[in-house]
């Protein structure tokens, strides 16, 4: 199976992205990563944890208020994150210095070890399937979901799908074009939250012509 | 019609290692130049088809330079190769220059005396385009930066260099 990508050029890079996977190639350590991720975490000015929670559920509750829908409140979310995540990636990126990740694995674990850290204050752990184009993100405690229950009426809501967004804008600008999906969530009685990333497609680079 | 180049002006600003800095560019990944700041002050006044021309050259300069570095390097180092370019010089200036992961390109362009490393500076000013302008909710990804906010940001680490 080869995913779906836009051109030939870029199916011609996921495979190679995906071939340097195999090969299980890291310019930066596991352990290096971890450590990058608690320095820059220690240095991240905090916010109570509490008032996030009680914001972001506010927020929700606000948005299921306004839309009744709970699939339209998914996609909201989602959008929310996916602009949380265009302008998160240069915080990322200045305050760790980390320089393009090389392969798939490298981008999966500066995602968990570092961004997870950095900006949550939770480890997470990377697992992947069958494809190597295709990894997730496994994490416990998310201080989003501190104090809430979802009722019954509400279990198709995806509660932390904001996450989704924010992976996903902020590989996109890093010329990333994935999908995410939270396929688990503690808030629906699985043991860990799980995001699953797909990677379809590499932007090119492209420049704007004399003539624009 | 907007100007781009800040008020305040620098005569002569000479930083503590007489370096003297003269202009700042700041441009994403489609070439659109977010920000441009001048520091030697510029008894003529500003000429926007001008300074139109001297944005589209310098990221045309910058990319075509970019491309030029990467064909030229050898494959096997290719791969360990993180910074293509870091500065240039010529007898009139130095060029120095500072590319994010996520497209944006940081160059300054100072005397040709300058002895400490510039990257310092660029990557400082990363910073504080995090800091003023990604985090301020009014500004809109990929537009031109007019942000009071930033600029006295820049104007403060600037000035903090020159004592």
């Amino acid at each position: 199976r080869k995913a779906r990508a836009g051109s030939a050029a870029s199916r011609e890079l996921i495979s190679r992205v995906s071939e340097r996977n195999s090969r299980f190639e890291h310019a930066m350590s596991l352990a290096k990563m971890q450590r990058l991720g608690d320095n820059t975490f220690s240095q991240m000015e905090k916010v109570n944890s509490e008032l996030l929670a009680m914001t972001y559920g506010a927020l929700v509750t606000t948005l299921i208020k306004d839309f009744q829908d709970v699939k339209t409140v998914n996609q909201e979310l989602e959008k929310m994150g996916y602009n949380i995540g265009i302008r998160i990636i240069d915080e990322f990126l200045a305050k760790t210095g980390i320089s393009q990740c090389r392969n798939l694995k490298e981008t999966a674990h500066s995602i968990a070890k570092i961004g997870f850290k950095m900006f949550l204050g939770i480890n997470a752990e990377v697992t992947w399937g069958s494809n190597t184009y295709q990894f997730s993100i496994e994490f416990k405690g998310n201080p989003l979901v501190e104090f809430v229950e979802l009722p019954e009426k509400l279990k198709d809501l995806d509660y932390s799908i904001i996450l989704c967004g924010v992976i996903r804008g902020a590989l996109n600008m890093v010329q990333m074009v994935v999908s995410c999906e939270l396929k688990r969530s503690e808030l629906k009685g699985d043991p860990v939250s799980e995001i699953q990333v797909t990677l379809k497609q590499i932007m090119q680079e492209k420049v704007k012509g004399d003539d624009d | 019609t907007h100007t781009h180049t800040h008020t305040h002006t620098y005569t002569h600003l000479r930083m503590a290692s007489r370096t003297q800095l003269y202009t700042l560019y700041i441009f994403n990944r489609d070439g659109t130049c977010l920000y441009i700041r001048k520091f030697i002050s510029d008894s003529k006044a500003v000429d926007e088809k001008e300074l139109e021309i001297e944005k589209k050259n310098m990221f045309g300069l910058l990319f075509t330079l970019k491309t030029f570095v990467n064909q030229i390097t050898p494959r096997t180092l290719k791969d360990q190769e993180k910074e293509p370019i870091r500065y240039f010089q010529t007898e009139q200036y130095q060029l120095h220059y500072l590319e994010t992961v996520s497209g944006l390109r940081f160059a300054i362009s100072t005397s040709p005396d300058s002895s400490l490393s510039m990257q310092g500076f660029l990557s400082k000013i990363y910073r504080l385009y995090v800091d003023y302008v990604i985090r301020n909710p009014s500004y809109n990804i990929g537009t031109k930066i007019d942000l009071p906010g930033f600029n006295k940001g820049v104007d403060q680490y600037v000035k903090a260099l020159a004592s």
